[in-house]
């Protein structure tokens, strides 16, 4: 995971890295972690007793009395409680601490969502990363693991800034930022990040794009010319399957289609819901406009998003998105598959994207019909195939 | 002496009572001569030697139902109990006005009365004596207060001058002006409260991995936590959250003596007892000393000793056996009459024990956790105790001192509306100087500024290095290192 290349990288660091407490719910060897083991130390009061089984190894299990990482055994609300005391530190001990929990994604809010609340409340400071996310981006692990809301339940806490990244570059742009806020300026927000277990290819940051990721989106993928165009958007893994989306659209389908990476659904409606607040209550000046409406004011709609969350997050910037908007989510129980199997499944593929995008366009009377009942049959889209929803 | 007493009490299940005197007296004489220590390698020997002789001999992680701290071990008392009591009076009195004239306003507004009035003993023995505020010389203590006992905070807060009468009259009004959250609510109040301990169930846990916490900065050579102890209050019908238990073997693991856990076991839920048919102390004594705590029961005050001393057959802690929570909720919520009949009355010779006491003696006999004098005694075994956490089940009274408007009562949870009478009853029993004529007006009260009891209260917090509850709203920046650090790293792909 990239997120534990930056956290290594930060205890490394002279300053702030003796400030960082990782903490993990006995899951570090499921998030690539395991090799922080030796470098940093697992936290024990008495040392360590016994020479361990893989002493001879690169990645040992060792623990120290000096250990940096809190590893807490199968229990997230015990976890969560150490991210607590960390995460008040500055309050309570005068001494600023920048704690780190990574964790199965479906066990975070859904799980210890009381403690969470209550982290916000006492106005905890740091970083919760929800790990192997997306309820078809772990494939295997089936119903109670994978996750497709944990977004809608971040969107409760008012003070949680909740992202769902897809590239290395915007998760470093969003824990840098978070870092300042928090411990530069001292703001009383925490961070929940989703983190994939999915391997792709990484690259490198586009120009100027910094804002964008921070304030919710920005366009990652401009489109050729032609009669008619579709707007892409896209959070996390499936981000991809919506660049690919656009490709075929373009080769297939000759339609242009710009993509956007949306690396938070949740902050864009907050921006647009403060902004629509204040054109209210100021109804004679000069209307100000909300970042979601600045990025799609000159583009030409129609627009699909696409996440593995539920349809939900991606509708919440519904009524501020200039033109027909589809949203495709993975409502519904998941279950153990392969990615590809699962996305199609729960209808957030590339060929449902493409379908979306093309009913879209039809619904606006910028295609025939003809061409989505064609399109059906190449993308093999079973139109009979049951509601993800209701099995 | 304590054990001379006890080696004469005839247990009910005794078939050779001479036999057990000497094995008794045998325990007596080293106890006298070696001490505890001994004694207990002794008792542990006989045990495990049973044991591998095949005998079974089944496990009890109870003690009696009587205080852990034999009253010839209390160590001496260093306040002035005359004006702490006074002190504590006016505090039960406003935090009771404060939730009874925001229901005067408005029933929306709700409260609790009657968590703070059966734990105020316990908070004040903290507040005189224990509790370290953080100053030049120490850290200061985490005390993680239960949520529903607020009024009563927010009452001594009052005494000290850090809340204003405006504030407390807006006490679960803090929309339109200076109120104050129901709950501790570090949001709602960044320079006050430093711990959300509601829901139920959060306060323990958060407060173990606190305390854990604590030890890891000083491991890690960050801060000095040394000297630092974490103390929850929590309720014991709480304790039936999993949270509460959920996760004591961990300070038992990591040896954590700086924290103490003081359960306020007035016996009483929401809805009922806690334990109707049974016994919540025992429940956790046993739960608790199982997961390897020192449990420190504080469960009879002071008025008990003599009866106690004078019960050399054991009837009295016969019945304190056989009575379940529901009985003494009972009698708590009756009257010394009742009590006469109903607790003393069950065994002739108790009965006859307790004659020439007065119902109104007999109404006073207090609970553990309603006497300063063994609530300190526990407090300071907890400071000074090493090796393990400590938990201190103090039995109380739910609503004490509201008498028929909610004391002992099922409805006490709810108990928000107290009429004159009710008023007059509480002010006449605490001695708080409200005349007839004010007493509707239910004003708030407090020593003149420069009175003995004024002088006391904020000698005893500034020799403790200040106010509490206190938060910090800013605890210093890190420096941070550039973006482009992370950039190098992640540019390759993997």
């Amino acid at each position: 995971m990239a997120l534990v290349r930056m956290l290594t990288t930060l205890m490394k660091d002279k300053n702030i890295g003796k400030h960082v407490v990782p903490i993990v719910p006995d899951e570090a060897r499921t998030f690539g972690m395991e090799g922080m083991f030796r470098q940093f130390g697992i936290y024990s009061s008495v040392g360590q007793l016994y020479t361990p089984q893989d002493a001879d190894q690169l990645m040992a299990y060792r623990e120290d009395t000096k250990g940096q990482i809190l590893e807490e055994g199968i229990n997230e609300a015990g976890s969560f409680c150490s991210w607590l005391a960390a995460a008040t530190s500055y309050s309570n001990h005068g001494v600023p601490m920048v704690p780190f929990y990574i964790y199965y994604s479906m066990f975070g809010f859904q799980r210890i969502g009381d403690f969470i609340w209550a982290g916000g409340d006492m106005r905890a400071r740091g970083f919760l990363i929800g790990g192997t996310a997306g309820r078809t981006t772990l494939a295997g692990e089936g119903l109670q693991h994978q996750d497709g809301h944990s977004h809608v339940l971040a969107s409760t806490v008012p003070n949680c800034r909740a992202y769902d990244p897809t590239y290395a570059y915007e998760l470093a742009i969003i824990v840098h930022d978070g870092l300042k806020r928090m411990y530069a300026e001292e703001e009383s927000i925490f961070y929940y990040l989703t983190c994939m277990n999915e391997n792709y290819v990484q690259p490198a940051m586009p120009e100027g794009v910094e804002e964008g990721v921070l304030r919710g989106m920005y366009r990652l993928r401009e489109g050729g010319r032609g009669k008619v165009r579709v707007q892409l958007m896209g959070s996390g893994t499936i981000l991809r399957e919506v660049l690919a989306a656009a490709e075929l659209l373009e080769h297939d389908f000759n339609i242009p289609a710009d993509v956007w990476s949306v690396t938070s659904f949740n902050e864009l409606r907050r921006d647009a819901l403060a902004t629509e607040r204040w054109n209210t209550r100021h109804p004679d000046a000069k209307r100000r406009v909300s970042f979601v409406e600045q990025s799609l004011a000159d583009v030409e709609g129609p627009f699909i998003a696409a996440t593995d969350y539920m349809k939900i997050v991606p509708d919440q910037v519904r009524q501020w998105v200039p033109g027909r908007f589809v949203t495709l989510g993975t409502d519904g129980f998941g279950r153990s598959d392969s990615r590809a199997a699962l996305r199609n499944f729960f209808e957030v593929d590339r060929h449902h994207v493409v379908l979306e995008a093309l009913k879209a366009l039809a619904d606006d009377g910028a295609l025939d019909v003809s061409v989505v009942v064609d399109a059906m049959r190449r993308l093999e889209v079973d139109p009979d195939k049951d509601d993800p929803v209701t099995l | 002496m304590a054990q001379s007493v006890t080696s004469m009490i005839r247990h009910p299940d005794d078939v050779d009572p001479l036999e057990t005197r000497d094995w008794l007296e045998s325990i007596d004489s080293v106890l006298r001569v070696h001490g505890a220590e001994r004694a207990h390698f002794l008792l542990e020997r006989m045990i495990d030697h049973a044991r591998r002789s095949g005998a079974y001999l089944p496990y009890s992680p109870n003690t009696a139902y009587l205080n852990t701290i034999p009253t010839g071990h209390q160590p001496e008392y260093p306040g002035d109990r005359s004006l702490e009591r006074r002190l504590e009076a006016y505090i039960r009195w406003n935090a009771m006005a404060m939730v009874v004239a925001a229901n005067r306003k408005s029933s929306e507004y709700g409260g609790h009365i009657s968590t703070y009035a059966s734990s105020a003993t316990l908070y004040e023995t903290g507040f005189n004596h224990f509790w370290r505020a953080p100053s030049e010389k120490h850290g200061g203590d985490l005390v993680y207060i239960q949520g529903h006992s607020s009024p009563g905070i927010y009452a001594r807060a009052y005494l000290e001058g850090r809340l204003s009468e405006d504030q407390l009259k807006h006490f679960r009004q803090e929309v339109a002006g200076p109120g104050l959250p129901s709950y501790p609510h570090p949001w709602l109040m960044p320079d006050f409260w430093q711990f959300p301990t509601v829901s139920m169930g959060l306060g323990p846990m958060m407060a173990i991995y606190q305390a854990r916490f604590m030890r890891y900065l000083k491991h890690r050579g960050i801060l000095d936590t040394d000297d630092r102890k974490v103390w929850a209050f929590l309720g014991d019908g709480e304790m039936d959250e999993p949270e509460s238990l959920g996760a004591i073997t961990m300070p038992v693991r990591e040896k954590l003596d700086n924290l103490v856990f003081v359960v306020n076991c007035n016996l009483q839920r929401l809805d009922g007892p806690v334990r109707g048919n049974g016994k919540i102390i025992q429940e956790l004594e046993a739960a608790f000393s199982g997961a390897g705590w020192n449990v420190i029961k504080v469960l009879w005050g002071g008025r008990w000793d003599p009866l106690l001393a004078k019960d050399n057959k054991g009837l009295l802690r016969r019945v304190m056996e056989e009575c379940v929570d529901g009985d003494y909720q009972n009698f708590k919520s009756k009257s010394g009459a009742y009590t006469r009949e109903n607790f003393f009355g069950r065994y002739p010779e108790l009965k006859a024990m307790v004659a020439n006491m007065s119902d109104d003696e007999i109404w006073r006999l207090n609970r553990g956790g309603h006497d300063p004098i063994k609530v300190y005694a526990a407090f300071d075994a907890a400071m000074r105790h090493t090796g393990q956490p400590t938990v201190i089940l103090a039995k109380t009274v739910k609503g004490f001192g509201l008498g028929k408007a909610g004391e002992g009562q099922n409805i006490s949870h709810q108990q928000k509306k107290l009429d004159e009478d009710d008023l007059k009853a509480f002010r006449d029993r605490f001695h708080i100087p409200v005349s007839d004529e004010e007493i509707a007006e239910l004003p708030f009260r407090r020593p003149a500024e420069d009175s003995e009891e004024m002088r006391y209260l904020r000698e005893r917090r500034a020799e403790l290095g200040g106010s509490l509850p206190q938060r910090r709203i800013s605890g210093g920046t890190v420096a941070l290192p550039p973006l482009f650090m992370f950039m190098t790293l992640l540019e390759v792909s993997w």
